[in-house]
């Protein structure tokens, strides 16, 4: 039983991932009628657990310092900020957040030569939480989602490393999150 | 049907094309990501109006999502077919998947890690399939 609770405190990001993973591929696998479809889906589901289990029984040891974690915040919510008040004032999306991104490369050079390290992924990874339609999140609860990514970048700094789109499923992380909190809160008051 | 195979290459074309930038040049896969999805971004914009919002909109999104997969390390994925094969099959979920997150920040990259990881599951079993299926040939 300790091994088990050990399990899921220290790695409660894994199980955030692979529970919304699952939870894509079960709504995909609801759509579809036809057998093979539904026999496709479950190869998919099966083989993305497997590269989950690749990634994640791979662990670097990274430690970043009082004031380098202060910095990584920082950097996901102006990221985050930057992105949604920029998003329409161009047409797509898309051009937003890769402006922010050019601007978050240049940062991260600059952050790198005083010795900060790894703020221009963060920086990126505010930009796919800024992407978020208006509609669905407020600035508030953008700025929320920009700093929750932030903590999950520092908390999964040792995993997924590597893994293309690990910043962008960090977003989607934060903002399922945030967007739950708020419904929550919602029904609270 | 053509301009979704259309789309659906277009997604390997950007993973192929934001690993060969982030590999040949020296600043690295965040600035390879965003300046090869800015520019088709514009170009996007500056395509016909008769091709509709929907479409151009798609294109510069499918071309985002896919250099999310080319960002992979060197080290992860070797082959530069299989980044291409990973951008057709991340392609290939979002234009299945387009109904599922509407407006969510992160949707795209979620997919993008998900169709990673669906091609390196497949990596460490193919192995053992061809083993199963095909009887192995034998090492000289």
């Amino acid at each position: 039983v300790f091994g088990i609770v050990q399990l899921v405190k220290r790695a409660w990001p894994l199980w955030l991932f692979i529970g919304f993973g699952l939870l894509f591929f079960t709504s995909w696998f609801g759509n579809s009628s036809s057998f093979p479809i539904k026999l496709l889906t479950i190869g998919l589901a099966l083989a993305f657990l497997n590269g989950v289990h690749i990634f994640f029984s791979t662990v670097d040891s990274k430690v970043y310092t009082k004031s380098e974690q202060l910095t990584l915040l920082t950097a996901a919510i102006s990221g985050t900020v930057l992105t949604y008040v920029l998003t329409p004032l161009v047409t797509f999306n898309v051009i937003s957040a890769a402006l922010v991104g050019l601007w978050g490369w240049l940062m991260g050079r600059i952050f790198t030569r005083h010795g900060y390290t790894d703020v221009a992924p963060v920086i990126y990874c505010g930009t796919f939480v800024g992407m978020a339609s208006a509609q669905v999140m407020s600035l508030e609860v953008v700025l929320v989602a920009g700093a929750v990514s932030g903590f999950l970048f520092l908390f999964l700094c040792n995993n997924l490393n590597g893994c293309g789109g690990k910043l962008g499923s960090i977003a989607f992380l934060s903002c399922g999150l945030t967007i739950g909190l708020t419904q929550l809160v919602k029904v609270l008051t | 049907v053509t301009i979704l195979l259309l789309l659906t290459l277009l997604g390997g074309l950007a993973a192929w094309l934001t690993c060969l930038v982030s590999e040949k040049t020296k600043p690295g896969p965040v600035f390879a990501s965003a300046i090869t999805s800015l520019i088709v971004a514009l170009v996007a914009v500056w395509l016909k109006p008769e091709l509709g919002d929907q479409l151009r909109k798609n294109i510069s999104l499918i071309f985002f999502g896919g250099s999310f997969v080319g960002m992979s390390a060197t080290t992860i994925i070797k082959n530069k077919a299989v980044v291409f094969i990973a951008g057709c099959l991340f392609a290939a979920l979002f234009l299945s998947t387009t109904h599922l997150f509407i407006g969510y920040g992160g949707g795209l990259g979620f997919k993008a890690s998900l169709s990673v990881l669906i091609v390196i599951g497949v990596l460490n079993f193919y192995p053992r399939l061809k083993n199963a299926f095909f009887f192995r040939s034998r090492p000289h």
